[in-house]
């Protein structure tokens, strides 16, 4: 068994098997002997973050390793699990992503990548605006030059 | 802290009474947010959560901007092109990480031709370029071109090519003569006159083969004034000829396929065409043999020199001395072949197929097409296939067969364009155009771009 720390203080106790599907964790434990006894301290990652994450590697510690996908990458995500898993706030989101990037879980980073994709296909200037709460700093003149440079892409 | 305000919640306001709410909305700032304080303090760790949770579905956060621009690039990457154009106009930050030209590479690809991809580009303009062969495809798809018609011959074109810059049409006649002319503006840049030809190729937009009645083959370089190379041997008319960066392949009705090292202006190999594949339609016809002897077609790709004769491919591999290395019999006779390196298509009467090259054991993919009347033509590039064929006339008191032209997408077969012509005697496409030539000296162009 591995214990964790959170950036809050919180602690944690997971299986090494859980903990190998992060990179760093796993980089961390080879390295240190004793991390049954001392936690590892995990100071980008706050509690209720830490719970998502452990909750993801613990549901996917079995699963097969995924051979490379030739082609185009896509942002579509296939299992339900994953889809509802992802089913929250952006705040979380956010801080998921970053703690994805931070342990070095890659399917996890993609999965919170795709999600954010998904967020932005096929929505409107305005409504993407209004959905990541962003300021429009473009003066007029700017934005009629940008709607200009990009109108090819609209007759359809 | 000092300045405190202590309220006694319990007896000055019942929870569920909106009064509560509203006197707190009508606090100035700092007590606002000394009760919020003071609220929050007195919670418990499930309480902080929940606050926690209701607030965060409150928040919208700029999760392109936030996040590491290696993230934000990973999730931009992820996007179909038309949501990355309408990210780029959200913000001035969402713009400069939308025109990523890395981002734009990706999508180039998509509709471009590998050579578009990996000729010399320069990075920032992969979204400029994306653009334009988003408009060549919609071009296509809308069948939205510029059509013009050139008459610069006084003889029937007998092969025209457009470059690969989509700057010049060469042009080859029956007047004999070979005419390169510019295409925004019709000006003659540069003629050479030379023998009656048969046949022509053209390798690199730059030297030009062409095979005579007068048994020779002639190598010009249509980039220079030099003087034309001159190759003789052949002992009848060079029906077929073709150019790659080393060799050229030429065939002729005296049943010899010659390969020449053009660079070193010798002939390295003759190839003679065993007597069997010869006139088997006519083996009681004396008097048509001799029109029979001469090869459909002939093409040099990668290690292979392919050529038809009746119902019969021939492969020879370079890389093996020339040895003749498959011999694929066909149910009908083969009007015309292409290649794409990969699989050899060719045109049967009313059917086309494709056939891998390598592998032996790959059955043909065969194309029916009850509409051909006749294939004469086809032509194959990476994306795809072009056909010239005939379809009988509705009027069945004047035989007359119309002439069609016809662009499918080689992955499924799709029509891209299709269009009747008059009087076509050769036909050639390229990335962004569609081009003929007719028996009157005149042809037609098709672009796209």
């Amino acid at each position: 068994m591995v214990k964790l720390t959170s950036s809050d203080g919180q602690e944690f106790t997971i299986s090494k098997e859980v903990a190998y599907q992060s990179v760093l964790l796993k980089n961390m434990i080879e390295d240190v002997l004793d991390s049954e006894e001392n936690p590892i301290p995990l100071p980008n990652v706050s509690g209720p973050i830490l719970v998502k994450v452990i909750e993801y590697a613990t549901h996917h510690k079995d699963d097969p390793v995924k051979p490379p996908v030739d082609g185009p990458r896509t942002s579509e995500i296939v299992d339900e699990w994953d889809k509802e898993f992802m089913n929250i706030d952006q705040g979380s989101l956010y801080e998921l992503i970053l703690a994805a990037n931070y342990l070095d879980i890659k399917d996890l980073l993609d999965l919170g990548c795709k999600t954010v994709a998904n967020m932005i296909k096929g929505k409107k200037v305005e409504e993407l605006r209004k959905l990541f709460n962003i300021q429009n700093d473009f003066t007029p003149e700017e934005e009629e030059q940008i709607k200009k440079e990009n109108a090819w892409c609209e007759e359809h | 802290m000092d300045n405190t305000v202590n309220y006694n919640f319990t007896t000055k306001f019942n929870f569920n009474n909106k009064e509560f709410i509203y006197h707190i909305l009508n606090l100035n700032e700092k007590e606002r947010q000394n009760i919020y304080h003071e609220l929050i303090k007195n919670c418990g760790t499930k309480d902080r959560q929940f606050i926690k949770k209701e607030i965060n579905n409150y928040i919208h956060k700029d999760l392109i901007s936030s996040l590491p621009e290696e993230i934000s690039f990973n999730i931009l990457s992820l996007l179909d092109f038309k949501s990355l154009v309408v990210s780029s106009m959200v913000n001035k930050k969402w713009n400069r990480l939308c025109n990523n030209a890395e981002l734009w590479k990706q999508h180039c690809a998509l509709f471009s031709y590998e050579s578009e991809c990996n000729c010399s580009i320069k990075k920032s303009d992969y979204k400029h370029i994306f653009k334009k062969l988003y408009n060549r495809e919609n071009n296509f798809k809308k069948k939205r071109f510029k059509k013009q018609t050139l008459s610069y011959h006084s003889g029937k074109i007998m092969g025209v090519y457009v470059t690969n810059d989509n700057q010049n049409i060469i042009s080859l006649a029956f007047d004999r003569t070979i005419q390169i002319h510019e295409m925004s503006t019709c000006k003659l840049l540069q003629q050479f006159e030379t023998d009656t030809m048969k046949c022509s190729s053209l390798y690199n937009d730059e030297f030009l083969a062409i095979g005579t009645f007068s048994r020779t083959c002639i190598l010009f370089n249509i980039k220079t004034n030099n003087p034309p190379e001159i190759f003789t041997g052949h002992l009848n008319t060079v029906c077929v000829i073709d150019i790659n960066n080393k060799y050229m392949v030429s065939a002729s009705l005296d049943k010899y396929i010659f390969v020449w090292d053009w660079k070193l202006k010798k002939k390295v190999k003759e190839l003679l065409i065993p007597d069997e594949y010869y006139n088997r339609n006519n083996e009681h016809d004396e008097n048509t043999l001799f029109i029979n002897f001469s090869l459909t077609e002939l093409k040099i790709k990668n290690q292979f020199i392919i050529a038809t004769i009746h119902n019969y491919i021939l492969i020879w591999d370079i890389e093996k001395d020339f040895e003749l290395f498959r011999i694929i019999t066909l149910p009908e006779v083969i009007k015309s072949f292409d290649t794409d390196g990969y699989y050899i298509y060719a045109a049967q009467i009313q059917s086309y197929c494709a056939i891998s090259i390598l592998d032996q054991e790959e059955d043909f993919i065969v194309y029916e097409n009850k509409n051909m009347n006749v294939i004469y033509k086809i032509i194959v590039d990476e994306k795809r296939i072009a056909f010239w064929y005939s379809m009988p006339s509705n009027n069945s008191f004047i035989n007359l067969q119309r002439n069609l032209i016809k662009i499918i997408n080689k992955k499924n077969h799709q029509e891209l364009f299709k269009c009747e012509v008059q009087g076509i005697n050769t036909l050639n496409i390229n990335k962004n155009t569609i081009i003929y030539g007719d028996y009157y000296g005149s042809m037609t162009l098709y672009d796209f771009s």
